[in-house]
């Protein structure tokens, strides 16, 4: 039996939560929130202990894991406590808010021998892992370029973190880091990448835009929006010598409940449906306890995330200056 | 509309070109009277199909007083001259687009026709596509409030022939494919972007122009557009490409598929799945709207400036892969 501690006990704490549940094996002990509400609620469902002293959870001797779904700019701190206390890491998207802090995370990680393992929940969303497996398996030969939208309402989190750049990174870090994970996992390292944000003056809208220009010569064009009026969306398209391969989120919703009521209120942050798929954040968890166990090697690293951020800093710098940036090659 | 414009269509180089001439026939205001091709078998054949006279010689054509108007569907490179050569024998120009391959092509034309007093229109037929139509009246009536970013596609597949020569085209996917979008944004924001950033890559084909690009323009007013003008649609794909726009404001979004107006057809000895688009026409639309002008006296939809102003971007966003930078859209002359 593992035992974890569960940091934050907001959107994506309860989201954790609820595949915990499931995962055989693995028990929560405590959960720690900024808000003691919500944390007393979230540790009730589980029968764990809640707390809002969020830095001696991290370092709880009770637990052997710390999983730290806590806003951005707590995710140094929570980390380096809870490897310092012997504990392995499983951390929340973006890993930090700057690539020192990301390289301090995985140095202590490293001397204190314990795992750091980034949640690049995308990864594991099974669309996702069939559009990489088709082009790992030559489906559309050799990729020349590809477009990746992700848009959904905008989200606030406890206190309206996410709009509080210092807080979440901002667009760039907290919404498309996903997005620049993946093509940089596929088409390997940038060269440069051209950006361009966007905000409404009157209403919460936010809209991300960049091109990338891997080494390797594919394109890619991607775009992040925070305040998309219509249903979580996310649309991938790769094309190359052998073909074309598509997703739209749009055209898979396998399933539709159609009411008359009013909608309710939708929650903190956009999330896609996944009424109808495998749920990718217990894929996630489940292959993160297999790497600890010992059972796996990591699908994805530290490092993958760390360089992940790196182009997502490039893209917001890009922005704010409105040239190309080159992409460091020792983060690249 | 009294009595029918009567045209004639200048090479049938272009894919367009046959569309056009059915466009012609089908029109109880237009009439298609004559065919000019410097490929003579091309022309003799199209002059067969159609059951209208084909020239070898440009200037017996022109000659001719009962033509009005000509529709130019040559190859890019040629608009010029034959613009040139028409706008002299007085006839009304429909050119397809890219009005030409360079701003002083496209400048000569529009001085040529402003000299001979003849209508110079550019062939946009998607102002005439019936929900980019209403695109505009919905951004007109406010009804997404200001526009703040846009997402806009212009994808194809590889097109036939000349279209891939840089001589004949003056480009690949970006002279292609650029000036659509181009256009309509020009129409539905009223300004010219500022400038161009462009990626380009020849990565599908391995051919000497380019077949991928990613475009961002940006406005006077802040609103950035992203466009992917790629001919990265395969053999296989169901039709010839699209036209989409996603447009973000303050009050909402709205999302266009220009061509989503299709039948799925599985057929049985095929692998290929194809999308037959049912519609309204916007071929005939443009030339019914180019046909009133000629016989009003009144603007086309999209004049030679409009078409000039769409060219302005291309050549931006060609400057801008050669620098990679950010390039200015040149102003135009006042």
């Amino acid at each position: 039996m593992i035992r974890v501690g569960l940091l934050g006990a907001g959107m994506i704490g309860q989201v954790h939560a609820d595949a915990y549940a499931t995962l055989p094996d693995v028990e929560v002990v405590s959960v720690a929130g900024l808000g003691a509400e919500r944390a007393a609620r979230l540790a009730e469902a589980l029968g764990a202990t809640p707390t809002i002293d969020i830095m001696a959870a991290a370092a709880d001797p009770r637990v052997d894991v710390v999983d730290v779904c806590l806003p951005t700019a707590l995710h140094q701190q929570a980390t380096e406590v809870a490897a310092r206390a012997g504990k392995d890491v499983i951390c929340e998207k973006p890993l930090a808010l700057t690539l020192e802090a990301g390289r301090r995370m995985i140095g202590v990680c490293r001397t204190a021998r314990v795992h750091l393992l980034p949640a690049m929940v995308v990864r594991f969303f099974p669309q996702y892992q069939a559009l990489a497996g088709a082009v790992r398996d030559g489906a559309i030969g050799t990729p020349a370029s590809c477009t990746l939208v992700r848009q959904g309402f905008y989200p606030s989190g406890s206190g309206g973190w996410y709009r509080d750049e210092s807080r979440s990174g901002g667009i760039f870090l907290d919404l498309m880091i996903h997005d620049f994970d993946w093509a940089l996992a596929r088409f390997g390292p940038a060269e440069r990448v051209f950006a361009q944000l966007r905000h409404a003056g009157s209403v919460p809208f936010t809209q991300g835009m960049a091109t990338v220009r891997h080494r390797s010569g594919v394109l890619t064009q991607l775009t992040g929006t925070w305040g998309h009026p219509g249903p979580f969306t996310t649309r991938i398209e790769v094309a190359g010598t052998g073909g074309l391969l598509q997703y739209d989120s749009r055209d898979s919703e396998s399933l539709e409940l159609l009411v008359l009521a009013a909608p309710e209120d939708a929650g903190d942050v956009p999330l896609p449906n996944l009424a109808t798929t495998d749920n990718p954040y217990r894929t996630e968890l489940l292959h993160f306890f297999e790497v600890i166990s010992g059972h796996a090697a990591a699908s994805v690293t530290a490092e993958d995330s760390l360089r992940a951020l790196a182009l997502a800093l490039c893209a917001r710098e890009a922005a704010r200056t409105g040239r190309p940036m080159a992409v460091p090659s020792e983060a690249a | 509309m009294s009595t029918p414009v009567r045209f004639a269509i200048l090479s049938m180089a272009h894919v367009h070109a046959p569309a056009y001439a059915a466009a012609l026939q089908a029109l109880p205001e237009t009439e298609l009277v004559a065919i000019w091709d410097d490929d003579s078998e091309r022309g003799l054949r199209a002059g067969t199909n159609f059951g209208v006279p084909c020239y070898v010689d440009l200037h017996d054509l022109l000659r001719r007083d009962d033509i009005e108007a000509v529709i130019i569907t040559s190859e890019n490179v040629n608009h010029r001259d034959l613009a040139l050569a028409a706008a002299e024998a007085g006839k009304a120009i429909l050119c397809e687009k890219p009005i030409a391959t360079v701003i002083d092509d496209a400048e000569a034309m529009i001085a040529a026709a402003q000299t001979y007093e003849v209508i110079l229109a550019t062939a946009f037929p998607v102002r005439h596509n019936l929900p980019a139509l209403r695109t505009r009246e919905a951004l007109r009536s406010g009804a997404i409030g200001e526009p703040i970013a846009i997402q806009a596609t212009n994808h194809g597949t590889l097109p036939p022939g000349w279209f891939t020569s840089r001589d004949r085209a003056g480009g690949g996917a970006v002279m292609d494919h650029t000036v659509h979008v181009a256009d309509l944004l020009r129409w539905y924001l009223g300004q010219d972007p500022v400038d161009v950033y462009a990626e380009m890559s020849n990565r599908l084909y391995g051919l000497s122009v380019e077949d991928t690009a990613f475009l961002t323009l940006r406005f006077p007013s802040g609103v950035v557009a992203t466009l992917d003008p790629s001919w990265s649609r395969p053999p296989s794909f169901p039709t010839w490409g699209d036209v989409t726009m996603e447009i973000a404001g303050t009050r909402g979004t709205l999302q266009l598929d220009a061509f989503a107006q299709r039948l799925v057809l599985s057929p049985a000895q095929s692998q290929h799945v194809e999308w037959i688009g049912w519609g309204a026409d916007m071929d005939r639309a443009m030339i019914l709207d180019f046909a009133r002008a000629v016989r009003n006296g009144t603007p086309p939809a999209a004049s030679g400036r409009d078409g000039e102003r769409a060219l302005a971007v291309v050549a931006a966003a060609y400057a801008s892969a050669q620098s990679g930078r950010p390039e200015a859209v040149a102003a135009p002359p006042d």
